[in-house]
């Protein structure tokens, strides 16, 4: 989804001056504590993982290993106060009418596994915004986000390329 | 034919086992809560119908652990997922079955071992919900010889 070229903006248009104005916004997360040995294993059970409850996969000195995508679709790195939507990950504000937000996308790079002891740091950077016109004419916004997760030596663990897709509440309710 | 776990060496074309995977509440609950996502599309289904949706939605993240799985559980436990890019397609609601397929699209050998890059689909019903590209690495200990390998025909 291309984004559109400034001043083209159509009548119903979600991708603002004031939304494009967002692209290279950053945002950094570092977790309260650790990756404990027993948030991998409910990752674990909770995937559907095969031998979830037996001893994991350790590293040369021990360290549990967790299941590769458990560092990109984790939020315990985030703290703060659960907000009322329930969800504590990374939210971009963005100047939307109110609508629907929906996944598009996640494209995930692995470097390392995450491991037991790891204290995280996630860091976001709104990298595009797009909008194209579904088959009813409705709009359907997309933000992309790049998101990188560290470790405590600022070595990366994984990458992870975030599409999200934004539907007008009103659109919605017309389909 | 699928095979439950991957050939010595394999080949484009090699089709991984289908996995069904129920998505009862429980389970979904189980995902929120282990993902610290307590966002109630995954679990409200009056919150879910007054954003437009049938019932409570899986999240769409929740897939990655899934195919993440099947492929560990093919490859075995010493190959290492390197990528998985995913499109989410259709939304996936509380108590619909999946079934999650794969395919081997290319293999490649360098000093790291061998390269094995796949396909994947989730599908729900008659749909695809989600489409996956993956990356596996086979470490030249897993009884390959980089640089030897054979790309092949697809079977």
């Amino acid at each position: 989804m291309a984004g559109n070229q400034p001043g083209t903006e159509r009548a119903g248009s979600l991708l603002t001056a004031e939304l494009r104005a967002m692209v290279g916004s950053r945002a950094s997360y570092t977790a309260a504590e650790p990756v404990t040995r027993s948030a991998i294993r409910y990752f674990a059970r909770a995937a559907g993982i095969d031998d979830a409850d037996e001893p994991p996969a350790v590293d040369e000195r021990g360290a549990a290993l967790a299941p590769p995508t458990m560092v990109c679709e984790t939020n315990e790195f985030y703290a703060g106060t659960l907000p009322g939507h329930g969800y504590l990950g990374h939210v971009w504000d963005l100047p939307l009418p109110p609508s629907r937000g929906l996944r598009g996308g996640n494209e995930y790079v692995f470097f390392r596994p995450l491991r037991e002891g790891d204290v995280v740091t996630v860091h976001w950077r709104l990298a595009e915004v797009g909008e194209r016109r579904t088959r009813s004419g409705g709009v359907l916004l997309s933000v992309v986000s790049d998101v990188e997760y560290v470790d405590a030596g600022g070595d990366v663990i994984a990458r992870n390329r975030e599409t999200m897709l934004y539907q007008p509440m009103a659109a919605v309710d017309a389909d | 034919m699928p095979t439950d776990r991957r050939p010595l060496l394999p080949r484009p074309g090699d089709e991984l086992p289908e996995v069904r995977v129920d998505l009862g509440s429980s389970r979904l609950v189980a995902y929120a809560g282990a993902t610290w996502d307590w966002h109630p599309l995954h679990h409200d289904t009056a919150y879910a119908r007054a954003a437009g949706l049938e019932r409570p939605v899986a999240d769409g993240q929740m897939f990655g652990a899934l195919l993440a799985s099947a492929l560990q559980r093919w490859a075995g436990g010493s190959a290492r997922l390197e990528s998985l890019g995913m499109r989410y397609r259709r939304p996936v609601y509380v108590d619909d079955t999946v079934a999650l397929a794969g395919r081997v699209t290319g293999v490649d050998g360098d000093e790291d071992g061998v390269r094995v890059r796949l396909e994947q689909t989730v599908r729900n019903g008659g749909s695809i919900a989600v489409s996956a590209t993956a990356a596996l690495l086979l470490p030249p200990s897993a009884g390959h010889q980089a640089g030897r390998v054979d790309e092949g025909t697809p079977r």
